[in-house]
């Protein structure tokens, strides 16, 4: 008898360490607070994909300063994360020029991943790079359509180019179609500091009815977009935000994949990253859903006139 | 087969515990699986019915909602248009393009929710109603339908739809669309979706298995039920992961192999412990064994024991062990102390034992033999000896002997002592095999040795004038040489019979030795007949013993009559040699005397007027003429034969006469060494005279050159315990020493016996009567020398007991001078004679020196050469220079000195040729006044 329970506790206790889960770590870097919100939703989506008390978080909020992710990466290194969540393209460039060891990368808020030389292609990266691309390039023309379907009396869209984003320079092409069938003119401003777009902001006035601002998928303006906002309040000018993100704070409308909705679709990537499949073969996606987000709260105190249908269209309105 | 007792046990415990557990897990795990596969068939059917169903619904319903919606417009108001297809593209959650298309296919109006359309854009139109696109990394469900004369397409993105349906869907279930080629469209888990190009094999409408390859090459099999829809032209199918949907009872499975292996791990470490506990004692015992079995006898039994049924094993063992220690102690004894030789090999010829008779035999350490190849050690051969017994033992099984073998090894090794070994070849143990070798090499060469000295003793025997008869102890003869046959008579086999039907009168001997138990028995004469004719036999009976007991004897004979006559015959003719040899020294002494008496007589003449010296040299005359008759008396004695006639003598006086006597005239230096107060003896003079001269004589014989003779005298105390055969008391030890030749050791012993000599002309009785001399005396001579160096014989004889000292006392007679005419030295070594010619001559009117020896008178001569005319030397001087070596020394002093020799022996050589030794003249003695007065006037003219 004794031996059937010495057995039974044994079993018990066997069964317990047998069943014991695999604990996971991430190493989140965040490029600002903004981008904080992907991270949200890719905790949310791993959550709903079953990882709950299995994963460790890693969260580094790099707050723009790029100097910080050599030692970040070394300390993801030494805690031997499974993979690293990174936002925007000069964090996962940044990553992909320091990192030695090629820990998985799930890439967010990367505007053009193939023109940024982050992934081979994607539908086979080909490296440790895999994401939810943010399409901002491909979506260009569909936001200028938004752009000038909502506000139709515009003329001439202003959008701020950093030459050094070699890459972003082909945005222009994609927009000289649109822009011709759409009857309007592209007006690119050439900035590298903010200090360049301020001395614009401060220069320039436009004209309220037939001008606006077109944000292009560029870092500087995203990191400079108070200068936009306030650029566009100036002038009293419409302003088209390359993330749906910016508009609480300013800008009048915006079309493209919610920071949230994005980080939410990458947990799919890392699920299948952390049961073992190679980032190399994990094509890139595109985002699910892409918003319409219109703010009216920002129209209104800019007094433009614009096509109330999208009130109708938009997946959500500023108030 | 072994099995260890732990394997045993650990079997037991496996069997009675891990089979029935393997044996129902397999058998709860099949039927579990039945269970969970009849059940996953329902389920996942009754899944894919609905989930078919409102995936159709789905589609259905979104297209007729676009159509009604669009109808409104009837695609004529383009700014109403653009507005409905604005509210689709953003508010839809499935539609991702539509697009308003001509017939030719140029886009008319279309909103893509990513792409920027523009009208006249060139479309492709699809063929079929649905068809699958894919863009954007995505797939698209593409419905082409007709509206209002145009082709309106609808892009409904496939994973938004899936989403759609299966929004609540368990993760366990995977659906999956497939086009008609079963190439793989959608799967709810995306990983599968780019790598199945197409899935083969499966089965429409019922359970079926399929295999996926995911994005990291991993195949996973899945339990899948698939339908068709014709209406799209799909395949639609769920799936549940075989290893998920088994994954409960896999579990259930793999605890239960946990727990199988567990308990297996237990019952390994418990039937180990059990085993352990039960069989460390076995094993201990085991081990124990099999080091008694390798040899090793150094057992450490544990210190505790159990008390019980293995204790007592221990016990028993440990007295076992014990015992079987002392047997192979004795064992070990026996076989390192035989003397013969013991290997044990094993069939590739190692050494695997050796006694220590052979490592003494071939000089080696234990060590250095052992593990070693038999025929390398013992024929210090490289490979095995040819013919060797070992390989006939293997196949025959029994032993193999080879008696008397030359040894093999002797070809090999020239310093084998082994010539001849018995060797014998047993089978020992499995694979081992015994070699015993008996050296005989030693008992070969002992039968030899026997076997010669059988042959030495049988020729002996049998050439040996003596006669040997050896019985038995039953007193029957054994052996008899042809000696003893000769000396009794016997012409017949006498072997094996009783002695006394050859012989009766040595029966009374044998009695002796059997009955009385005596060692030998000495018969020297045994008067006996044989044949009738009478024989003087000398008979020496031993006793034969072996290991102590009687077992017969030895009968030594010889005819001894032939001897005995020539013996008798000897001893007559030693006797008239002596008699002859004294009457010579007699002689020599009557005429010293007769010379004394007749020149005192002629003085008598001379003094015939003057009374008083008349009556003085009357009884020196009468002196001498005494000594003459008591010679004579003693001669009687002699010749009357060995009768003692003993008197209280000084040896000193008997020692020096009896010397000077035999010594005189000869080249031999004589030295007497006598302790002053030295005890007279009470002997008969002449016959220890006799003594003297006979030990002179040999001694003369043995003197080559520079003869000298040492004669020591001294008093002796026997003790009782003495070394020699003499009652204890007072003695006299004479030693008489030569440096002659010497004696042959060999000869020592025998040269007291009669008849015995080494001269030519000898009689053999000389020695033989010194010792009968000294014998009859109750004394005691033995001898010592060393050939080459000389002899010396030492002489015991008993002090005179009641002894009063007698002074000596010296006639001195005094001389009348005569006329002197000369100057004449006279050297003689008798004093009455030379005092008494002295006399005469100065009577005669000389003067006169004198001298008793040469040394003396060269003294003399030199002090006195010019006052002396004429010297007369005697030629025999004892212990001292004679006339002969004297006159040399004195022409050296003066060549012309005139000299005369004068001796009692004419026929010495000197005496006839005198003047070819220097001397002027002769005068043999006695000579008268007369005779001398006539050499004097014959010289006269040369003086």
């Amino acid at each position: 008898m004794k031996n059937y329970i010495f057995f039974f506790i044994f079993f018990l206790i066997t069964t317990t360490l047998f069943s014991k889960e695999k604990i996971y770590k991430i190493g989140a870097i965040i490029y600002a607070k903004p981008f904080m919100i992907s991270l949200k939703g890719f905790q949310d989506g791993l959550k709903k994909l079953g990882y709950k008390e299995n994963i460790k978080y890693y969260i580094y909020n790099i707050n723009t300063d790029l100097k910080k992710i050599p030692h970040i990466l070394n300390k993801l290194n030494k805690l031997k994360v499974n993979l690293i969540f990174a936002t925007t393209t000069p964090v996962n460039l940044a990553i992909k020029t320091l990192q030695k060891s090629k820990i998985p990368v799930i890439f967010n808020e990367v505007a053009d991943p193939v023109g940024c030389g982050l992934v081979k292609s994607l539908l086979k990266p080909n490296c440790n790079f895999t994401g939810i691309t943010h399409a901002a390039i491909e979506l260009l023309p569909k936001r200028l359509e938004i752009f000038k379907n909502m506000f139709p009396t515009l003329k001439k869209c202003y959008v701020f180019i950093n030459p050094l984003e070699k890459f972003l320079n082909s945005q222009l092409k994609y927009l000289m179609l649109p822009a011709k069938i759409l009857k309007l003119k592209i007006i690119p401003l050439y900035v590298s500091t903010r200090s360049e777009i301020e001395k614009i902001v401060n220069k320039l006035k436009l004209n309220s009815k037939t001008d606006g601002i077109f944000m292009s998928a560029s870092a500087l303006p995203m990191a400079n977009v108070d200068l936009l906002i306030n650029f566009s309040r100036i002038n009293k000018i419409p302003l088209m935000v390359i993330d749906n993100v910016i508009l609480p704070k300013g800008g009048c409308v915006g079309y493209s994949p919610n920071f949230y909705d994005v980080g939410f679709q990458s947990a799919n990537l890392a699920d299948k990253i952390l049961k073992g499949i190679s980032p190399k073969n994990i094509p890139v996606e595109y985002p699910e859903k892409i918003s319409l987000v219109v703010s009216l709260k920002e129209i209104k105190r800019l007094n433009l006139k614009f096509n109330k249908n999208f009130l109708v269209y938009a997946n959500k309105i500023i108030k | 087969m072994k099995i260890p007792i732990n394997l045993k046990i650990l079997a037991g415990f496996l069997i009675v515990s891990i089979i029935p557990l393997i044996i129902g897990l397999i058998a709860i795990s099949s039927f579990l699986k039945k269970e969970r596969t009849e059940e996953l068939s329902n389920l996942l059917k009754s899944k894919l019915i609905f989930k078919k169903n409102v995936f159709i619904d789905v589609i259905t319903h979104e297209e007729r909602d676009i159509k009604n919606i669009l109808s409104i417009t009837k695609l004529t108001n383009e700014a109403y248009l653009n507005n409905i297809l604005n509210l689709i593209i953003f508010k839809s959650k499935l539609i991702k393009e539509v697009d308003i298309v001509s017939k030719n296919g140029k886009l008319i109006n279309g909103k893509s929710y990513i792409d920027f359309m523009y009208p006249g854009e060139k479309i492709k139109i699809p063929a079929k109603k649905y068809s699958i696109e894919f863009s954007h990394n995505l797939y698209f469900l593409v419905v082409k339908s007709n509206f209002y004369n145009k082709i309106l397409i609808l892009k409904i993105s496939l994973k938004d739809i899936i989403n759609t349906i299966f929004q609540n869907n368990s993760s366990e279930f995977k659906y999956f669309i497939m086009n008609k080629n079963g190439k793989l469209l959608f799967h709810s888990n995306y990983i599968y979706v780019l790598t199945q190009r197409k899935i083969n094999s499966f089965k429409v409408n019922q359970i079926t298995l399929i295999k996926l390859k995911s994005l990291n090459n991993n195949i996973k099999n899945f339990i899948s039920f698939i339908t068709f829809l014709k209406k799209f032209n799909l395949y639609f199918g769920v799936s549940i992961n075989k290893k998920e949907a088994f994954k409960q009872i896999n579990s259930f499975i793999k605890r239960g192999i946990f727990i199988i292996l567990i308990i297996f791990i237990l019952s390994i470490i418990i039937s180990l412990a059990l085993s352990r506990l039960l069989s460390y004692h076995i094993k201990k015992l085991e081990e124990i064994t099999k080091k008694i079995r390798k040899g090793n006898y150094e057992i450490e039994f544990p210190q505790r024991i159990p008390k019980d049924e293995i204790g007592e094993l221990y016990i028993s063992f440990e007295l076992m062990l014990k015992t079987i220690l002392n047997k192979i102690k004795k064992l070990n004894l026996l076989l390192n102390t035989i003397g013969d030789s013991i290997y044990v090999i094993n069939s590739e010829y190692d050494i695997i034992l050796i006694n220590k008779n052979e490592l003494r035999y071939l000089q080696k350490e234990l060590s250095e033999v052992i593990g070693k190849k038999c025929y390398s050690i013992f024929a210090n051969r490289s490979f095995p000896c040819p013919n060797c017994a070992i390989e006939k033992v293997k196949k025959i099984k029994e032993p193999v002997f080879y008696n008397n073998i030359d040894l093999v090894e002797k070809e090999f090794r020239k310093s084998c002592k082994r010539k001849f070994v018995n060797m014998a070849f047993y089978p020992f143990e499995h694979d081992e095999y015994l070699i015993y070798i008996k050296d005989l090499t030693q008992i070969y060469n002992i039968l030899k040795e026997i076997e010669f000295e059988r042959e030495k003793l049988f020729v002996t025997l049998h050439s040996i004038g003596d006669g040997v008869i050896v019985v038995d102890k039953s007193k029957k003869i054994i052996l008899i040489n042809n000696s003893a046959r000769n000396i009794l008579g016997i012409r017949i086999n006498v072997e094996s019979l009783p002695i006394e039907t050859i012989s009766p009168f040595f029966t009374n001997f044998l009695e002796e030795i059997f009955n009385e138990k005596k060692h030998i028995i000495n018969v020297s004469e045994k008067k006996i007949k044989i044949n009738g004719k009478k024989v003087i036999l000398e008979i020496s009976i031993a006793p034969i013993f072996l290991n102590q007991k009687l077992e017969g004897a030895v009968i030594v004979f010889r005819d001894i009559t032939e001897k005995k006559k020539y013996e008798q015959e000897i001893i007559k003719k030693e006797k008239l040699e002596a008699v002859g040899m004294l009457a010579a020294g007699i002689a020599h002494d009557f005429n010293n005397i007769l010379t004394a008496a007749i020149g005192n007589i002629s003085l008598c003449q001379l003094y015939i007027e003057n009374k008083q010296s008349l009556i003085e040299k009357l009884k020196t005359t009468e002196n001498s003429l005494y000594k003459a008759k008591n010679l004579t008396e003693k001669l009687l004695t002699f010749s009357k034969g060995g009768y003692l006639i003993k008197e209280t003598n000084d040896l000193r006086k008997i020692i020096k006469e009896s010397m000077d006597f035999i010594i005189s005239g000869k080249d031999i230096k004589i030295e007497y060494n006598f302790q002053k107060d030295l005890w007279p003896v009470k002997v008969d003079s002449s016959q220890l005279t006799q003594v003297f001269h006979n030990l002179a004589l040999n001694s003369i014989d043995a003197i080559k050159k520079n003869g000298f003779i040492k004669i020591t005298a001294q008093n002796k105390i026997i003790s009782k315990d003495n070394m020699y055969p003499l009652k204890p008391g007072k003695y006299v030890e004479i030693i008489f020493e030569d440096n002659g030749i010497g004696i042959n050791s060999k000869i020592l012993n025998k040269i007291f016996d009669p008849f015995f000599t080494t001269k030519e002309k000898g009689s053999g009785l000389g020695l033989s009567t010194v010792y009968n001399i000294i014998k009859k005396h109750e004394g005691y001579i033995y001898v010592k020398s060393k050939s080459g160096k000389g002899t010396a014989f030492y002489i015991f004889l008993p002090a005179a007991k009641n002894y009063k000292k007698e002074d000596q006392k010296k006639e001195i007679r005094e001389k009348k001078e005569i006329d002197k005419k000369l100057k004449i030295l006279l050297m003689d070594d008798n004093n009455q004679l030379r005092e008494t010619m002295k006399e005469l001559l100065e009577l005669l009117g000389h003067k006169v020196f004198t001298a008793s020896k040469g040394e003396e008178a060269i003294e003399i001569y030199k002090k006195n050469q010019k006052n002396i005319d004429l010297v007369i030397l005697d030629l025999t001087i004892i212990g001292g220079m004679g006339g002969k070596e004297a006159i040399k020394e004195l022409l050296k002093i003066n060549p012309n000195i005139k000299a005369i020799v004068s001796s009692g022996y004419s026929d010495d050589p000197v005496m006839s040729d005198y003047k070819s030794y220097g001397f002027i003249e002769k005068i043999e003695k006695p000579y008268t006044i007369k005779k001398f007065q006539e050499i004097i006037s014959k010289l006269l003219n040369q003086l």
